[in-house]
């Protein structure tokens, strides 16, 4: 058991670092979340560059990199709380690798991870639910496939250029339909939302599709569902990567501000109060830090990690949240001003802490378990 | 990177593990019931002197005085095992083995070592700690107890308070002033003081936790001068290199609170209140996932300061992550502990009707201890701001 990165990782995390630094700074996040939130130039190089694709097969494009390596990738875009369709497409990509057929793989998978056909995924229907949710999105099959439905908070949905849709299939089936935004009876509209992230709400109003357009060509439910927490869980752990190095960055910040602002003739860093303060920021970011890296070393390596991915989900939710409340007290007045950055990550942190499950969703999974423990040793 | 152990640490682990099955003993079991961490009958002896020959009591000394060369995560791994069996570290593993006599190979004279470490290591010499008195306590450094020269002996005068080992430990380590006029954290020296010397007087001081402690009087104590350990006027950095060892027992130490969890949350699922389980009880199967969560975060916080410590680096801001966490966990268990388990939440043990034979209720009363004892909270928190982040000292 040991914490250390070999040395390709930590090369790996530098080289990321200054790469999402240089070409990320707040006033360019800024920029792509109020506005439009689309950089053709800057996407293009995120891919290019091979980030995108880092941890898929080299022969679809990709850098054949672990997992373990992604979420290290994503601990740092997590830092400057990197904007655009990058974690949608990984979300997708993942679900096209997981599931689709060779022919599929091939035909999707290298342009999506070259950046030219903007993925994402479309599977919440009400946004009030977590976890795997009753599918009124259907789609019917007549020489092709019919797909109505709505879906919501859909990643990027605003520019991607194709969909995932899961919907449920004939006889109790449930398919992944590959849905072009362009496809008529197809229409995007962009949620308001705290992150200004471009979620979409996706409304399928009999959009025809070929037979090409099922992935996998499997509506098995068990299968398509497996696949479907598969990806939930990997991206889980990235997400959760992604949110300890957004929380670790508003602590650096944070300790930048109460050491530069002075108030009664000394840094207000100097006030213990205020020491106690970033002292508990701290642990949250320790704690939550060390269940990133658990679940995401399991997920990496192929082992068993609902357990630890609830945690680590839950721990990252409550810490990412409190870092930020608590780095507007002490930021006070100039904190809260719009100008200001530290806000990109506070809106960061309610957003992530309430997609791929809540502190209360993952904790349930957790008491659900002891439960089913508990029922065993009963019998 | 890894969150599994790799074949060796499987191989030891399993080892402790079949040592316990085979030393703790029913006797082991009913001296830790009735003294705690004080257990010092022929049973705890007798575990002692176990573990002792097979070099496990020094895992962190160096190889021609026995240790074994193991890592802290070594250490950390068999101080989970010894407190998830439910064996205290500190019975298993007293503080002169774990922390005084490394620092006396470290820092005493040849002649400290001759004299001492055979006794640490044999378990003849058995140490308390004499630092705290009643007029220092989080600011230790103001400590009055005077030792003063006199030809080849020092006298010495003063008081200890919190002296937790004093009544059944054979000798205290002393914390003394030798260099009045010296700035505070300078004038400190470490002797060692047999507790039978004359003019050493122990009053037991009782406790809400049921530990006992001891208020010691120092009266013309005399002491032969070589009983001082290294240089005078350097004892504070002994104080603080003693710390610095016993962090490898914090990094366990939280799963003798998972131990009491794992049986509270069985307990939960078992009883039945007008048909239903404990835990279906609104909020309390949450509550207890949220503190599940925060175990293992505790465990994680562990493995990590170990990790820290074989990295060569002594990783105080972690340690104080650790300890401040770990305390403050322990309490929110005690509190929310006997809180579900309702109006029985009060009985204790040797009541019939005691849940969990009156575990909670006893950590309940054990659990403030931790948040001010060894460094309190406040001061950890310090030190995570200052040595972890970098904040300015405090002042006024």
């Amino acid at each position: 058991m040991d914490l250390d990165l070999t040395d390709d990782g930590m090369a790996l995390v530098g080289a990321a670092r200054e790469y999402l630094e240089k070409r990320y700074p707040p006033d360019v996040v800024r920029r792509m979340r109020e506005h439009d939130g689309f950089d053709r130039e800057r996407w293009t190089e995120l891919a290019t560059q091979g980030w995108l694709g880092m941890s898929f097969p080299e022969r679809y494009g990709g850098g054949g990199a672990s997992l373990l390596d992604l979420g290290l990738f994503c601990e740092q875009a997590g830092r400057v709380v990197l904007p655009g369709p990058w974690s949608g497409a990984l979300h997708a990509g993942l679900f096209i690798a997981g599931l689709g057929t060779p022919e599929q793989i091939d035909a999707h998978l290298p342009r999506l991870l070259s950046g030219e056909l903007l993925t994402t995924v479309a599977v919440t229907e009400n946004p009030a639910g977590q976890g795997p949710q009753q599918l009124r999105t259907a789609a019917t099959a007549d020489d092709g496939w019919t797909l109505s439905g709505t879906k919501t908070l859909v990643p990027h949905a605003s520019f991607a250029d194709q969909l995932i849709v899961v919907a449920a299939a004939p006889r109790d089936g449930v398919g992944a339909f590959l849905v072009p935004v362009s496809a008529p009876g197809a229409h995007v509209r962009t949620h308001i939302t705290i992150g200004h992230d471009h979620q979409g709400l996706v409304t399928l109003t009999r959009a025809r599709l070929d037979d090409t357009a099922l992935l996998g060509d499997t509506t098995d439910p068990t299968h398509v569902s497996a696949a479907l927490a598969r990806t939930d869980g990997v991206m889980t752990a990235l997400t959760v990567m992604e949110m300890v190095g957004g929380a670790a960055r508003v602590l650096e910040l944070t300790v930048e501000h109460v050491s530069a602002r002075y108030q009664f003739d000394r840094p207000i860093g100097s006030f213990q109060a205020v020491q106690h303060h970033a002292a508990n920021m701290a642990i949250a970011v320790h704690g939550a830090r060390l269940a990133a890296l658990q679940a995401l070393w399991l997920v990496s390596e192929d082992l068993p990690a609902g357990r630890e991915l609830a945690i680590a989900k839950s721990a990252a939710n409550d810490a990412y949240v409190d870092v930020t409340l608590t780095a507007h007290q002490l930021h006070g007045g100039m904190g809260i001003v719009r100008d200001h950055d530290l806000h990109l990550w506070s809106a960061h942190a309610r957003a992530t802490s309430l997609r791929l499950g809540t502190t209360a969703h993952h904790l349930d999974r957790i008491a659900t378990h002891h439960a089913d423990v508990n029922s065993r040793k009963a019998r | 990177m890894r969150f599994t152990p790799t074949e060796d640490q499987r191989a030891w682990i399993d080892e402790i593990r079949a040592f316990l099955a085979e030393h703790v003993t029913d006797g082991l079991r009913a001296e830790i019931d009735e003294f705690g961490i004080e257990a010092n009958g022929p049973h705890a002896r007798e575990f002692r002197r176990q573990l002792s020959a097979r070099g496990w009591q020094g895992l962190n000394w160096p190889a021609e005085y026995g240790g074994l060369g193991r890592s802290a995560v070594d250490e950390f791994l068999l101080i989970s095992e010894l407190e998830a069996h439910g064996v205290p570290s500190l019975v298993a593993l007293p503080i002169a083995v774990l922390s005084l006599g490394p620092v006396i190979l470290r820092h005493g004279s040849e002649p400290n070592r001759r004299r001492w470490i055979p006794g640490i290591i044999s378990g003849e010499v058995n140490l308390a700690l004499g630092y705290s008195e009643p007029q220092a306590g989080t600011d230790l450094a103001s400590l009055r107890t005077r030792a003063v020269l006199d030809g080849d002996t020092w006298v010495i005068n003063g008081q200890k308070i919190w002296n937790t080992a004093g009544h059944f430990a054979n000798h205290q380590w002393l914390a003394v002033r030798t260099e009045p006029d010296a700035p505070k954290h300078h004038g400190i020296s470490v002797i060692i003081v047999p507790n039978d010397a004359p003019g050493i007087t122990i009053h037991p001081i009782g406790t809400w936790s049921d530990y006992r402690t001891n208020q010691v009087f120092f009266d013309d104590v005399r002491v032969p001068a070589d009983h001082l350990i290294g240089k005078r006027g350097a004892g504070w950095r002994y104080i603080t290199a003693a710390l610095d060892y016993e962090r490898t027992i914090m990094t366990g130490f939280i799963a003798a609170v998972r131990l009491r969890f794992d049986a509270l949350v069985e307990h939960a699922h078992t009883i039945q209140i007008d048909g239903a389980p404990l835990a279906a009880a609104p909020g309390v199967a949450l509550r207890l996932a949220e503190l599940d969560r925060d175990l293992e975060l505790c465990r994680l916080m562990g493995f990590s300061v170990a990790a820290s410590i074989d990295r060569g680096d002594v990783a105080a801001p972690e340690a104080a992550m650790l300890k401040v966490f770990g305390s403050e966990l322990q309490s929110r268990v005690a509190r929310f502990g006997t809180e579900i388990l309702g109006p029985a939440g009060q009985l204790g043990r040797g009541d019939p009707d005691a849940p969990l034979d009156g575990a909670l209720e006893l950590l309940y009363r054990q659990a403030p201890v931790m948040r001010f004892a060894g460094g309190a909270n406040e001061i950890q928190r310090d030190i995570i701001a200052q040595r972890g982040l970098g904040l300015p000292r405090t002042r006024g």
